[in-house]
């Protein structure tokens, strides 16, 4: 599904970004992603989604490079940043509407998604309001509904948790399962460990923009008590 | 005193963007700043230096006397004019506003550390643009120490009672605006009475006289000293009738030559007082007003009914039209050239276009001013894009376009394609008038048509392309893209690519017209097609 190699991205004029990183994200993953912060979380999750060009090395998602074919990558993807920044001159449901045009979602269909997951976030009744009159949480929320329409191959998420609810987070665990099982892959950033270790079936640790480790949550805690544990050590070296 | 001094500090950190200049570590981000910082040093010292040669003239003239009076007055009327509608943006900020609350501190020192913000960017406009004409006139009319003393704390003095000033008006439009809901409509109707007032006002004010007086000056026969005693005759008549009408200006005018001090001091702390008073009262009030300001929107209880779908350039194209009329400033800046251009179209039912140019029957060349008009209704259409912030506009929220699946060209056409829809009523009703107010043959009513609308298409995608070469996506507040950016001054330029082969029509004759506006036509539609074949790349 999302394979990368060597991938290196530096910002111009700085010694920050991410360099060397490798990893492979197959069908029915749920990886998680987790790093200090500035470790370089955001800057590769956004490598990956077309949003930043990256200086070296190679994303192919479903075997197409994404600097190539950046259109046709993101058909197939989600993107959900670490921060919940819509159009706030938009409605809930204009905003919605919208990115279903662009994904080209047939009426019917978004319709009926809408509705579905609206109810389950319990947002419904506010997406006649303006987008500048939600709260954080709900900002978040519409932004995970609007990644969820068109049935994305892979859902990529920065902290996705952040000013979600109890119940909220809950359901979009559960978003996250009914995803997977439908063939899809997660690949997410979190700072939630207890989260990470519970959900996921793969995991990587990045520091100072290099992979510490990666691969099965199980091979990675090893012997250790936890995925804290493990993190904690890492970042202490 | 130690909470004002703190946020005076924070306030004044970043005047002009100087802190997040200091900081910034992108090279091509510095590169970028540094040429905007240049151009408007540039366009700084050239309209000082246009203000300078403007005092010479007035001095040569034997009016250097009226120099600080007039200027003084127009660094007033600019800032009131300017200040009005950013009053509300420097004073009031939704953003920080619960931070504040939170903190302990009154509000009495944040509203005066905003206050002397503003007061801080017009006294630093004041001295590049008045200092060279003011010290000049200081030179030329060998004056002592005791006028250069005066200057340096005329300068320092004259901003505070304009920026108290536009602090009520602010306040005023705010309170008009705030709890309307067809807010940005209001604004705008706002702004356009104040905009076109300011333009009509001057008017009453001109002297006079009649083209007669100027017969001498441009029959050709007269000398030049004989051309500077007329003209000087007719500046000095101006300023008599002005000063006639309006006896308080004369005395104010006094109070800058350092004739006399004591009046000086007292009009400083007449000024200062009025400041420390609208600082009190808008500090006592602030967060109330505040409140008042930014409420919270009605919540309706939505049900989900039919959805209907749209191509994606469709959805692109309203999505466009919901950023534009959600966003006074970005309204009432834009709109103001068509609306004088649609003002334009019907005043030339009114008066002759000859009017424009008193005296011009005598001059050595025949001008034709019917020539100009589809050129000056061109530039008027032309005078901001929307285009020219429209990327810019995109703001923290460019990452949404960033990573859904749209390529660059249908953004790109979008904000082409809701310019020219915006523009459209505005050109449509403009001929229209011009169908019943312009006495023209068929050849010079097809050039009313296809000018301006050859102008608007390259106006249009000139800014679109200044503004893909030149995106500001870090502000706070609108005013900086709208107004203050880069990519709206620069597609200005194309102002003069309209205006200059207008004047150039306007020195023709019969058929030489035609031709000139014709091959205006061809290569401002060649430039266009290469432009735009750039915005889309």
């Amino acid at each position: 599904m999302l394979v990368i190699k060597d991938l290196e991205k530096f910002y111009k004029g700085t010694t920050k970004g991410i360099s060397g990183v490798s990893l492979h994200v197959e069908k029915g993953d749920v990886y998680a992603f987790i790093g200090h912060n500035g470790a370089g979380k955001t800057t590769l999750l956004k490598a990956i989604t077309g949003i930043h060009p990256y200086d070296k090395g190679e994303v192919l998602i479903d075997g197409i490079d994404v600097q190539k074919n950046p259109l046709e990558i993101k058909r197939r993807i989600a993107y959900v940043p670490d921060n919940p920044d819509i159009y706030e001159f938009m409605t809930g449901i204009q905003y919605l509407n919208f990115i279903a045009d662009v994904f080209g979602v047939p009426a019917a269909e978004r319709k009926e998604k809408i509705a579905d997951y609206a109810e389950r976030f319990e947002i419904t009744s506010s997406l006649g309001d303006l987008i500048s009159s939600y709260s954080h949480g709900m900002k978040q929320k519409l932004v995970l509904i609007s990644a969820f329409l068109h049935d994305p191959k892979l859902l990529i998420m920065d902290e996705p948790f952040v000013g979600l609810d109890p119940k909220a987070a809950f359901l979009l665990k559960e978003m996250m399962k009914e995803l997977t099982e439908r063939g899809g892959a997660i690949f997410f950033s979190t700072h939630v460990l207890d989260v990470a270790e519970k959900l996921c079936n793969k995991v990587a640790i990045i520091k100072e923009g290099r992979l510490v480790t990666s691969g099965l949550m199980s091979e990675v805690i090893k012997d250790q008590s936890s995925l804290e544990a493990i993190f904690m050590e890492t970042v202490k070296e | 005193m130690k909470h004002l001094i703190t946020f005076t500090k924070l306030e004044l950190l970043n005047l002009f963007g100087i802190n997040v200049y200091k900081h910034v570590k992108d090279p091509a981000e510095k590169k970028r700043k540094t040429f905007l910082g240049v151009t408007l040093l540039i366009v700084a010292l050239i309209l000082g230096g246009y203000l300078a040669s403007g005092a010479y003239a007035l001095t040569i003239l034997g009016a250097g006397d009226k120099i600080p009076m007039l200027y003084s007055l127009l660094s007033c009327i600019f800032i009131l004019m300017f200040g009005a509608f950013k009053a509300k943006a420097n004073l009031y900020r939704e953003k920080d506003l619960a931070f504040l609350a939170s903190l302990p501190v009154k509000s009495l020192p944040i509203v005066t550390a905003r206050l002397i913000r503003s007061y801080a960017e017009n006294a630093l406009l004041n001295v590049l643009l008045i200092l060279p004409a003011f010290l000049l006139s200081g030179i030329l009319g060998n004056h002592g120490i005791a006028f250069f003393l005066n200057l340096a704390l005329a300068l320092l003095i004259l901003p505070v009672f304009p920026t108290a000033l536009t602090a009520w008006f602010g306040i005023l439009i705010s309170a008009v605006t705030a709890r309307n809901r067809h807010k940005v409509l209001t604004e705008t109707a706002l702004a356009l009475i104040l905009g076109v007032g300011a333009m009509i006002l001057p008017i009453f004010f001109l002297p006079h006289g009649s083209s007669d007086d100027l017969q001498l000056i441009f029959s050709g026969n007269a000398t030049s000293a004989e051309v500077t005693r007329e003209l000087s005759l007719q500046v000095t008549k101006a300023f008599e009738d002005f000063e006639a009408d309006f006896p308080l200006a004369k005395h104010w005018g006094s109070l800058f030559l350092g004739e006399n001090l004591g009046g000086f001091l007292l009009y400083g702390l007449a000024s200062l007082i009025l400041f420390l008073l609208t600082a009190l009262v808008i500090g006592k009030n602030f967060f109330a007003i505040s409140a008042k300001l930014f409420p919270q929107t009605e919540h309706r209880a939505f049900h989900i009914t039919e959805i209907q779908s749209r191509t994606v350039l469709t959805a692109l194209i309203q999505k466009e039209a919901r950023r534009y009329f959600s966003c006074g400033i970005y309204v009432t800046n834009t709109i103001f050239g068509p609306v004088l251009g649609v003002v334009f179209a019907i005043s030339l039912g009114f008066f002759d276009p000859m009017t424009l140019f008193p005296g011009a029957e005598n001059l050595p060349l025949e001008l034709n001013p019917q020539a100009g008009i589809p050129f000056l209704l061109g530039m008027f259409f032309s005078l901001m894009t929307l285009t020219a912030s429209s990327i810019s506009m995109e703001g923290k929220n460019w990452w949404i376009l960033q990573s859904l699946p749209v390529s660059a060209k249908d953004v790109m056409h979008a904000k082409l394609l809701f310019n020219f829809l915006f523009l459209a009523p505005f050109y449509v009703l403009t001929e229209i008038i011009l169908l019943f107010t312009v006495q023209a043959d068929l050849l010079a009513r097809l050039w009313l048509l296809l000018v301006p609308a050859a102008a608007i298409l390259f106006s249009v995608t000139f800014g679109l392309l200044i503004n893909k070469k030149l995106p500001k996506f870090q502000w706070e507040s609108a005013t900086e893209v709208v107004k203050q950016s880069a990519a709206t001054g620069i597609s200005m330029l194309s102002l003069f690519v309209i205006l200059l082969p207008g004047v150039g029509a306007m020195l023709l004759k019969g058929s030489l017209i035609h031709l000139a506006t014709l091959g205006f036509i061809a290569v401002i539609g060649a430039a266009t097609f290469l432009i735009y074949r750039k915005v889309i790349a």
